[in-house]
């Protein structure tokens, strides 16, 4: 049936020093990285100031948000959940941060709401997936749309000016590298090793792989699911900071649709939709493509209309090799 | 003797290199009613499911109404005029039982558009043959109880005017008035001229409606009795036969202090309260026929069912049982039945999946010690003999055995002070069994207490060193092992399903 090494295994079992050219191909994450190379080698050719240092940090910050809310999506997804309320809650968390600090004035106390808010609408999720068993998908569904809502309430639709401490998280420069781009990869380290060697990211993927043996072999299956959509929450909440930092205003509507951005990052990086699988450095590289599409496009001078087009084609086209591969191996 | 309806002539079967029915010969006349018996595995619904078209034999012919025919798929069979009617129900709940009794077909005629009329008058006429002339047609199907599903089954089966009809355990689910009614409507059948063949485990049943009983054991026919010519006893002979058994080793055990204790545990529907005790260095067997609560009554004592009433105690503690995970804290481990759903992680590695249950011993500060997580895993796959190439392979690149010893090692790594094991050797070759049987034997030996479930008889003779009899959701009789012989076993597995039935109909699926 399957072969011993077809790459599937190797998330919880970590793949030896040596590791071939081959095996590295057979990854999940390989058709990501090979479409990142592709498009980092036109570009380089069809555009003189693609290389540049600047364009090249400025793409890395594009990232970066979509990263560090894909980081909680993966976990959510690898244990076999979804949220779709992530973008709105980047909203609300964005919102509910500058109402505090236009309120107090206290930045510590407006970053704190932001994500607290966050993490209130994850444990919300989470205890409506795990306690009341609601599908996921409708729970996140349900949350997506109340908390879009409250943003509004909030706001009454108008846009809160933010500067301070957030301004400096999304726009900010340390040696001329932006601080959401350290951020996202100083998170994505500690998320790797979250998910790859503590007990609890074990369980994540052994709740993910197959539920019922998880908790037969022992394992708190709601409360690692409770956890993961807390800390997806989280995560939203400060990409929603980051992002109104940026704008230095957080508008209600911050974030609509960018549920689908971070669940494409997340997939494109060679996690499973059906859960058990995919890693945190698959989910950086799944968001990095979308970046440096964006970034082509504008390079080339193309309508961005066709950029909306080419994002889905290059989802099912990553997806799609990869299903194909594992038809063939099976 | 009236027309020959079915013949089966030196009819085998084989899966692979494994044959599961060899050298079968059976005559059938129209309006005769046949029961088939047999232990799990020996070979009912392979060869019912061969006659009904879905598997066609290896060797040998099939003749039906005196002409030799290849039935080349269960749609070709019911053309013919066999049906065969699962155990497993098939009925869509969320349509109503006219549109189940007529899936498909829906007296639409040549317009497209269903005649609702016309459907219900047809059904009203199917539903009170099965004596459930009371049912509403349009009643959402779903709503019934698994008794009357049966019967809509049945009758799904009727409409279409079957000459041969098969019934897989067609009483499990019913009340004794429901089981009549359906007797009755059998003796209807075969005055028209239907052939009916009984697969059941419920040996008055057999012997009181049908005119002779066929019995299968490990693939061959061992025997064919006129009902008139025969008793329980002879045939319960026949079902368990001389077969290959291993050796019970446990004599040299002596049990120690009692290490679990259930007192009055039931489930929310299908167990009554049941008492149990293990002590240490004791292996106890639960044998049950299909359906009699083993698997139940070790889900709600690990935590992973919901019990309605009752305590568990290990080592002299309380357990909350308020979750499979509280239960492995407390000292409790079980390996599940179905090994592919319930057991393995199957994109996981050899490895991953035999420290699964491991890792709070292995965990410092949250953080996985995994030097100690790889010897450990070594460590448990040798001294287990799991043969695999790599412990970073797939655990889907192993054999079935090998996948099951993977789980004993899981099991044997979490340290439990009682391990539960559902049908340990399901799927296991008889090498991997041997094995297994030593591997609970040396866990036993080492202090630890063992329940395990099994169906099948020789498991127990070869392990148990007590055996508790299941049936209908309570313990119908326990026996020492100087009292436990195959015979014993099953005439307390039979006759408590019988006797228990009228008390407690239980709705019954498989285990």
């Amino acid at each position: 049936m399957t072969k011993p090494d077809t790459g599937i295994a190797t998330s919880p079992a970590r793949p030896g020093v040596a590791v071939s050219i081959g095996r590295i191909l057979r990854q999940r994450e390989a058709s990501v990285a090979l479409m990142i190379i592709a498009v980092v080698i036109f570009l380089s050719f069809a555009n003189e100031y693609f290389l540049t240092p600047r364009n090249i940090l400025n793409v890395g910050r594009q990232a970066s948000v979509v990263a560090i809310v894909a980081l909680g999506q993966a976990l959510v997804i690898i244990a076999r959940g979804l949220d779709l309320s992530v973008g709105s809650v980047l909203g609300l968390s964005a919102v509910v941060s500058a109402f505090v600090a236009q309120a107090t004035g206290n930045q510590v106390l407006a970053l704190g709401a932001g994500l607290g808010t966050g993490i209130v609408v994850g444990l919300v999720n989470g205890l409506l997936f795990t306690r009341l068993n609601i599908n996921p998908f409708i729970a996140t569904l349900g949350t997506l749309s109340v908390a879009r809502g409250l943003a509004l309430l909030i706001t009454g639709g108008i846009p809160i000016p933010y500067a301070g401490w957030a301004q400096w998280l999304g726009a900010g420069k340390i040696v001329e590298v932006p601080v959401s781009l350290i951020l996202m990869l100083l998170l994505a380290l500690a998320f790797h090793i979250f998910a790859t060697h503590t007990r609890i990211g074990r369980n994540i993927y052994a709740i993910g792989d197959s539920p019922k043996a998880a908790r037969l072999a022992g394992i708190n299956v709601e409360g690692t699911r409770l956890l993961v959509f807390v800390l997806c929450g989280l995560l939203a909440g400060l990409g929603g900071i980051i992002l109104a930092g940026n704008l230095a205003s957080a508008n209600p509507d911050l974030g609509r649709g960018y549920e689908l951005d971070v669940i494409a990052a997340v997939i494109l990086g060679g996690t499973a939709l059906s859960g058990g699988r995919g890693t945190i450095y698959g989910v950086v590289l799944g968001a990095l493509l979308m970046a440096l599409l964006s970034n082509a496009f504008v390079l080339l001078g193309i309508s961005a209309h066709w950029q909306v087009v080419t994002k889905g084609l290059v989802i099912i086209l990553a997806v799609g090799i990869d299903g194909f591969r594992r038809g063939r191996e099976e | 003797m009236n027309a020959s309806l079915l013949k089966i002539a030196r009819l085998e079967k084989s899966f692979g290199p494994v044959r599961v029915l060899q050298g079968i010969d059976l005559d059938m006349a129209r309006g005769e009613a046949i029961g088939l018996i047999g232990e799990n595995g020996a070979g009912k619904s392979t060869l019912m499911n061969i006659v009904s078209g879905a598997l066609q034999p290896s060797v040998g012919s099939l003749a039906f109404e005196g002409r030799e025919i290849v039935i080349e798929s269960v749609r070709h069979g019911r053309e013919l005029g066999i049906r065969f009617v699962h155990q497993e129900l098939s009925i869509i709940g969320a349509l109503s039982i006219a549109e189940n009794m007529f899936l498909g077909d829906y007296k639409s005629g040549r317009s497209g558009f269903i005649n609702r009329r016309e459907l219900a008058v047809a059904t009203r006429a199917v539903l009170e043959r099965v004596g459930l002339a009371h049912l509403d047609p349009w009643m959402e199907a779903g709503r019934l109880r698994s008794g009357e599903q049966q019967l809509i089954e049945i009758a799904k089966a009727i409409v279409e005017r079957p000459k041969l009809l098969i019934l897989d355990e067609p009483t499990s689910s019913l009340t004794p008035v429901e089981a009549q009614r359906l007797f009755d409507l059998v003796r209807e059948l075969r005055a028209e001229g239907v052939g009916v063949i009984f697969i059941t485990h419920r040996l008055e049943e057999a012997l009181e409606n049908c005119g002779r009983v066929v019995v299968l054991r490990d693939g061959v026919l061992i025997s064919d009795r006129k009902t008139s010519e025969t008793s329980k006893s002879q045939l319960i002979l026949d079902m368990v036969g001389k077969t290959a058994t291993f050796a019970y080793r446990g004599g040299t055990r002596t049990p120690g202090a009692t290490r679990l204790s259930v007192k009055g545990l039931a489930d929310e529907d299908h167990l009554s309260p049941i008492d149990m005790e293990v002590r240490a260095g004791e292996v106890v067997g639960l044998f049950g026929l299909m359906g009699s609560g083993r698997t139940e009554f070790l889900e709600t004592l690990y935590g992973y069912r919901r019990a309605r009433c009752g305590e568990v105690w290990l080592d002299g503690t309380l357990l909350s049982r308020a979750g499979a995970d509280k239960s492995v804290a407390s000292g409790l481990f079980m390996l599940p039945e179905g090994r592919k759903i319930q057991g393995i992680l199957p994109t996981h590695s050899v490895q991953s999946n035999i420290t699964i249950a491991r890792l709070p011993a292995l965990t410092r500060l949250g953080f996985v010690a995994e030097g100690a997580e790889k010897a450990d895993a070594a460590r448990m796959a040798r001294s287990l003999n799991i043969r695999m190439g790599d412990i970073r392979q797939p655990i889907t690149s192993l054999s079935g055995g090998n996948q099951q010893k993977a789980l004993f090692a899981r099991a044997l790594l979490a340290e439990p002070k009682v391990l539960l094991l559902d049908e340990p050797t399901h799927g296991v070759d008889v090498g991997a069994k041997a094995e297994i049987y030593d591997i609970v034997h040396r866990f036993a030996e080492s202090g630890a207490g063992v329940l395990f479930a099994s169906s099948e008889l020789p498991e127990i003779m070869a392990l148990a060193d007590r055996c508790v009899v299941f049936a209908g959701g309570r313990v119908a009789g326990v026996l020492e092992r100087a009292a436990m012989t195959e015979d014993a076993i099953l005439h307390l597995a039979f006759d408590f399903s019988q006797g228990g039935q009228a008390a407690a109909p239980m709705p019954v699926g498989p285990t």
